[in-house]
């Protein structure tokens, strides 16, 4: 045997029935490794992506046994949408990454982290937008508190959703329970995100959640299979096995592949981006003005801001080449960086998932500092106290302060992005861009602001919100007896018909007093029965901050100078911010930045008066200095000199 | 830390301070006297006296919240504190005008001849001597010349040399019942 080439050793009896039983043992031993261990996740150092040729499997039972089925063109019976849990399940761990971040927002024990953007329950019949989350964020309600059920919240935001979270908790509520069959659950949809095709379409997707076709969301989405039909009106324990067997009113969801996307083993090609492309985020991440003007509102508002399209800027990040996901990443358990300042914990990889942040990768210290070739500041002249008083967005992030905030419209609040017949933009709620609020950190930070209006309960100072429909029941004729016309209030709320409602709601011993809150007032009845409006910490406004788009560095706050802030009408400290109120009587009024930022702002302009002063302190303390240099060089020199002179003295004698 | 350093210095010099004042309160002949036509006298007090009361705003305002509550000043102390600041410095820059000739260091001071002044007279000059600091690092932040590392070291050169200053003055003010030498006058 030679050696040398092939590098074998004699290696004798023992060796060989080793080798045979390692050979031998590997199919099966390999097999049930690669079932079980999700070979698709982790990193193995390979730079280049896996090519995902692979089959197609459905589900269409809700069973926890149930036995996914694989999908081949031609076969007989009716096409079914494919499940990404039992095709990406094969080699993903699948549970782990559904409790990701962007899918646990329904689920117990995660940390709520910084407060970010809600989604809005508009109920236009009972005056009611109330910021709802599943995260126990301040200022917002709890879906179950305003009679949400997961399938309410899929319904109603399923539009901007990934899947999973509560279109897995569908079951839970008895709307939901009924068409669970039918409906099927909202999972994970992997290719929302992962799918480097162009095909991948979430406008058709949203349209797929507004037919209740949970189950097709993947399918159509992905263009993969055409999807027609609805489950909507389907009975309840309709056989997708035997469609034919559908009413003549009821039109079932079909699904129809084209033969050319499966090989000749049946498989389909995904085009899989592991690092998501923006395009992806944007979808659910956009941000446009609600009433865009090119250079400025010439009614003297706000300047819209924009995720980037004309005449809007990009990004300072994405014009750089970076992508969302170049800082937005996350390990296989999904649990992307949100890349705010004291995200994470030591534990959780903090001193990685801290390099992400603003200063992390700016500012930082570390090894990890400077990442993607991040410029590191000099901040000029600005004195270091900015640094602790504000967070970097504040001056870097949004459009540039105005006067008066402009409002804008999100993706996921006002359902934007999506483009099939029926679908429209939500108008209300009004949220306005950028405000300056405070949170955790103590540290102004540029923020989004928007003003709930909603009936509740207050008891012990505590505001419990009370659902619409509950509202509706109770008072809903009181509320629909306003009277239409135009102008400012027009269909707003009177005096009497919060009263009205007040005193249909009546108050209960246990839950509390009914109130109804707007404008960041509290309204309610007295004990004469008259109507009292006060402000209340529980009524105010709600704010999450905001982090894009990045300005250039010549058009954050302070580039110019000390102007930018420090006058007597700068916007961040003196704007105004419209506030929005469903009352009529409470029209036309605006909220002051210090108030909401709970800053003095008698301080703050005595503060900023005192910068005419400045260039006079400057001269001022320069000319002392050089005077005190003077005086010590004249004196210094004399008594240099007659130092010298006795020295000299001495010598001499 | 500086706050302790801060606490520490102020205390000890104050100590010192008032030690001279007692030690040296006795037995000292004012030499020479104050001179000058009326009016000349009352603008000599009337620097001082702004000088003191700035010294003590800008002190106790200053090593207050470096002291009190261990943070960078804000709000209506920083608001003071800056307004004070040109007023301390127009009264410093007069009052070194005025002291500067009377504090010339002589014959006397290096034989030894009335040593308290001598040491009273390098307190002088020292404080004039920092005073350059004092003022120069607060107003070469006011400009965009460095950046947030040179904004550091400026704050921590201004809190030490005016805690270094607000020291020398506690033992100047201390040894002031003690005059300068005769031979002062003399030059």
């Amino acid at each position: 045997m030679n050696t040398t080439t092939f590098g074998w050793r004699p290696v004798g009896v023992p060796g060989l029935l080793a080798w045979l039983t390692l050979v031998l043992a590997w199919p099966v031993s390999a097999g049930a490794e690669w079932k079980q261990l999700g070979l698709g996740d982790g990193d193995d150092g390979n730079e280049s992506s896996p090519v995902h040729v692979i089959e197609l499997f459905s589900k269409m039972s809700e069973l926890p046994d149930a036995e996914p089925a694989g999908i081949a063109p031609g076969e007989e019976g009716p096409a079914h949408p494919f499940n990404l849990g039992a095709t990406c399940g094969r080699c993903h761990d699948v549970e782990a990454i559904s409790k990701g971040w962007h899918f646990n927002s329904a689920a117990d024990g995660v940390s709520p982290g910084r407060v970010g953007e809600p989604w809005v329950y508009v109920d236009g019949g009972t005056f009611t937008q109330v910021p709802v989350s599943g995260r126990d964020w301040p200022g917002v309600a709890d879906p179950a508190e305003v009679g949400l059920t997961p399938w309410e919240m899929v319904k109603r935001f399923g539009h901007h959703m990934p899947g999973g979270d509560y279109g897995m908790l569908i079951d839970q509520g008895e709307d939901g329970l009924e068409r669970l069959d039918v409906a099927g659950r909202f999972e994970v949809n992997c290719l929302a995100c992962h799918n480097g095709s162009p095909l991948q379409d979430q406008s058709e997707a949203a349209k797929q959640i507004a037919l209740e076709n949970f189950r097709w969301v993947p399918t159509a989405s992905s263009r993969l299979g055409d999807v027609s039909g609805s489950t909507k009106g389907l009975d309840p324990f309709f056989d997708f096995e035997f469609p034919d067997m559908a009413g003549t009113d009821e039109k079932p969801p079909a699904v129809s592949y084209g033969s050319h996307i499966f090989n000749h083993s049946n498989q389909v090609c995904f085009d899989i981006a592991k690092k998501v492309p923006a395009r992806r985020c944007y979808f659910c991440h956009s941000v446009k003005g609600a009433d865009d003007h090119e250079c400025g509102d010439e009614h003297g508002g706000g300047v819209a801001e924009s995720t980037g399209g004309y005449p809007h800027d990009q990004d300072v990040h994405l014009a750089a080449g970076l992508t969302c996901a170049d800082c937005h990443r996350n390990e296989t358990d999904h649990m992307i960086v949100r890349g705010y300042e004291g995200e994470g914990s030591p534990e959780s990889g903090g001193s990685l998932r801290a390099s992400l942040s603003c200063q992390g990768c700016h500012l930082g210290e570390d090894e990890s500092a400077g990442r993607f070739g991040a410029p590191r500041p000099v901040h000029r002249g600005i004195p270091f106290v900015h640094f602790e008083k504000l967070a970097c967005t504040t001056c870097h992030s949004g459009s540039a302060p105005q006067k008066t905030p402009g409002q804008v419209k999100t993706a996921r609040i006002h359902n934007t992005g999506a483009h099939y017949p029926g679908h429209y933009e939500h108008e209300s709620p009004a949220v306005f861009s950028p405000v300056f609020a405070e949170y955790c950190d103590d540290k102004l930070t540029v923020s989004r602001l928007m003003w709930p209006a909603y009936w509740a309960r207050l008891k012990d100072e505590a505001l419990t919100a009370i659902p619409p429909a509950v509202v509706a029941e109770a008072a809903g004729d009181v509320l629909a007896s306003g009277e239409e016309g135009e102008g400012e209030g027009a269909g707003a709320l009177s005096d009497e018909q919060i009263v009205g409602a007040l005193e249909a709601l009546g108050d209960d011993a246990e839950l509390g007093v009914a109130v109804y809150v707007s404008g960041g007032k509290l309204y309610q009845l007295n004990g004469q029965g008259q109507l009292e409006s006060s402000k209340h910490e529980a009524a105010g406004p709600y704010t999450w901050p905001l982090a894009h788009n990045v300005r250039p560095a010549q058009q954050s706050l302070g580039a110019k100078g000390c102007g930018d802030c420090h006058t007597t009408d700068a916007a961040i400290f003196f704007g105004e911010i419209p506030v929005v109120s469903a009352v009529a009587s409470a029209q036309g009024e605006t909220l002051p930045m210090t108030e909401l930022a709970e800053e003095d702002a008698l301080y703050w302009w005595a503060f900023n008066a005192s910068f005419v002063f400045r260039p006079m302190l400057k001269v001022v303390g320069f000319s002392t200095a050089g005077l005190l240099l003077l005086i010590l060089l004249a004196y210094g020199l004399a008594g240099l000199r007659h130092v010298s002179r006795s020295v000299a003295a001495g010598a001499r004698d | 830390m500086f706050g302790n350093i801060a606490l520490i210095g102020i205390v000890v010099a104050a100590l010192v301070g008032l030690l001279c004042l007692a030690a040296l309160g006795r037995g000292v002949s004012q030499a020479g006297g104050v001179s000058g036509n009326r009016w000349g006298r009352l603008l000599r007090f009337l620097i001082c006296f702004v000088l003191v009361a700035t010294v003590l705003i800008l002190g106790g305002t200053g090593f207050y919240a470096a002291i009190g509550t261990g943070h960078a000043m804000s709000g209506w102390l920083l608001m003071l504190h800056a307004t004070m600041a040109p007023v301390f410095c127009i009264a410093l820059a007069a009052w070194v005008l005025i002291r500067a000739q009377t504090a010339r260091f002589v014959s006397a001071d290096i034989a030894g001849d009335g040593r308290w002044g001598a040491v009273r007279k390098g307190c002088f000059w020292l404080m004039v001597a920092l005073g350059v600091p004092v003022i120069l690092s607060i107003v070469l932040s006011m400009v965009p010349l460095f950046g947030t590392v040179g904004q550091r070291f400026l704050y921590h050169t201004h809190q030490y040399t005016t805690l270094a200053f607000l020291m020398l003055a506690m033992v100047y003010v201390g040894l002031g019942r003690c005059a300068f030498s005769r031979g002062s006058e003399q030059g």
